[in-house]
């Protein structure tokens, strides 16, 4: 019996127009040669929709500059299928804004990493703090909602605060908050990685903006803070759902279980090749890596924890990231708040 | 005691004004053939007090920001607030150029009205809070950092003139009594040249 996927997080394009100091996918201007089409991201869109799709996000790169974006917006509309879009800000207009409510965005995530000098320092753009706030009232006078996403780093933990003070400020009605992952060129950035001590600052931080801004400002925790903590994002955590509920797709159709999870060895299948439903109807090794909870055995510092049946170990991506396997979590907030 | 002519009265003021005398090297007119401009001249200085809607009034100093006017309403808010004004009178104590001191000042070293960038207008309210809030009857200034020109003033909103140079004028803002002669803000005309009322409205 195979679950849907309820979730579906897909890399329009890794072409970007900033170039990130903690980019993941390590994004660049020139689109990757090769990449979907408009046309071909519908058919997709439609094999997801057909599997079970609740929630699908177009993520980057940056969406907005892929070049066939506005056939895919038409298609999105056409088809009725709901979407929720990553953008840096750089491109919105109000004209844009108005085209993405019509074409059926429930949210844009727009992605603010500190106070000016800090978040320009990270997008290597000295504008693009102020364009992306502007994208955030921008999109919210559109009326979409809007939420923030802040990848927190050691150089932006320590205003967390005065972010959310400003996020709200500005019209964000959600703020997403996740670490800075040591892949793609983060991995080469070492100012930028967090360690335990910092990592428990902003769990504290995190527990009391949430407090303070409960009634105006819904701030969560990313998966990759580890084992479910109501604290810090609200009940209901399902655990790591990637490969279970969860996909991702790459700029050339490569299927991942995780968006997050960019790694050759965690290819599913290509979309080119074979249908979405083939490819996550199959049993091999990598599924089960990801389906069969007994596979992956507890591992270093989640070794004797009583978590661990359910929780995985947390974010896989995460623990690839600095281990190198999975097992268990780098960071984890029960850990961290309450051993 | 001497009868108060026009004359006597200007050598007066001036003399009242006489610590308030700068050097000014005011930015020409982008068409003009008159050499002398750009070169400094002497002025007063004062600063007085306006309302102003200073969302609409950043636009129409930084009209290349358009794209930006949804954070500019966030940020400068779209009620009308207290702003210092600096105002350059010339000679005849006729209103030659004035500015929002939250976009520009006058640089005593420099000699020049510099204008601060769009971005560090921004930048600069959004740390220290917004959006800026009408200040009360308390935050006003006592009479004596006043110029004592006439405080009574009539308030309008920012208006383009006709020529599409993006120069603006804060229409309206000039002394009851006089006839009309408006406040010409961020532009170098000549004093004459700021009798003359602008028709066209950027509302």
């Amino acid at each position: 019996m195979f679950e849907e996927i309820t979730n579906a997080v897909v890399e329009t394009t890794a072409s970007c127009n900033l170039n990130c100091r903690h980019c993941g996918s390590n994004c660049v201007k020139n689109t990757k040669a090769n990449e979907l089409t408009a046309k071909e991201w519908l058919l997709v869109f439609d094999q997801l929709r057909g599997l079970g799709l609740k929630q699908l996000t177009l993520s980057g790169g940056e969406t907005t500059i892929k070049d066939d974006f506005p056939q895919l917006l038409d298609g999105l509309q056409e088809k009725n299928i709901g979407f929720a879009l990553i953008t840096n800000g750089l491109t919105m207009t109000d004209n844009l804004a108005k085209r993405l409510k019509d074409a059926g965005a429930r949210t844009l995530g727009v992605s603010v990493d500190g106070n000016s000098a800090i978040h320009n320092y990270i997008r290597g753009n000295n504008r693009s703090w102020l364009m992306a706030l502007n994208a955030i009232a921008t999109a919210k006078a559109a009326g979409l909602r809007v939420a923030a996403i802040t990848t927190v780093s050691r150089l932006n933990y320590a205003i967390l605060p005065e972010l959310a003070k400003l996020l709200h400020k500005v019209g964000a009605s959600g703020w997403q908050v996740q670490l800075v992952s040591p892949i793609g060129r983060a991995k080469d950035n070492s100012e930028l990685a967090i360690d335990e001590k910092i990592f428990r600052e902003i769990c504290l931080a995190l527990i009391k903006l949430r407090n303070i801004y409960q009634s105006c400002l819904d701030i969560r925790a990313a998966d990759c803070f580890g084992y479910d903590c109501t604290l810090l994002r609200g009940p209901g955590w399902p655990g790591c759902t990637a490969g279970k509920q969860t996909i991702g797709i790459d700029a050339c159709g490569n299927v991942l279980p995780c968006l997050s999870l960019m790694d050759e060895r965690f290819i599913l299948g290509n979309i080119r090749q074979k249908t979405l439903k083939e490819i996550w109807r199959q049993d091999n090794g990598i599924m089960r890596l990801f389906r069969d909870d007994k596979i992956c055995q507890a591992a270093g510092i989640c070794k004797n924890c009583q978590k661990y049946s359910w929780c995985q170990g947390g974010c896989k991506s995460m623990a690839l990231a600095h281990f190198d396997k999975f097992g268990q979590a780098p960071f984890c907030c029960i850990r961290s708040l309450f051993n | 005691m001497n009868n108060l002519t026009c004359g006597n009265a200007l050598s007066f003021l001036r003399f009242d004004l006489q610590n308030h005398r700068v050097k000014v090297k005011l930015p020409g007119r982008q068409d003009s053939q008159d050499p002398t401009d750009g070169e400094a001249q002497d002025c007063y200085l004062i600063i007085m007090r306006g309302k102003t809607k200073l969302a609409e009034e950043f636009m129409a100093v930084y009209p290349e920001e358009t794209k930006m006017a949804n954070l500019v309403s966030k940020i400068l808010g779209t009620e009308e607030i207290v702003c210092d004004y600096g105002v350059l009178l010339d000679e005849n104590l006729r209103i030659i150029f004035a500015f929002n001191r939250l976009f520009a000042d006058y640089d005593h070293e420099k000699q020049e009205v510099i204008f601060k960038t769009p971005d560090q207008v921004l930048i600069e309210q959004l740390n220290n809070g917004f959006p800026l809030q009408e200040q009360s009857p308390a935050d006003d200034p006592s009479d004596e950092q006043l110029f004592p020109l006439p405080r009574r003033l009539k308030r309008g909103r920012p208006r383009r003139l006709p020529d599409q140079s993006n120069l603006t004028t804060l229409y309206g803002i000039f002394p009851d009594d006089s006839s009309g002669t408006a406040m010409i803000k961020y532009s170098a005309f000549p004093a004459a040249d700021a009798n003359t009322e602008p028709s066209a409205s950027a509302d």
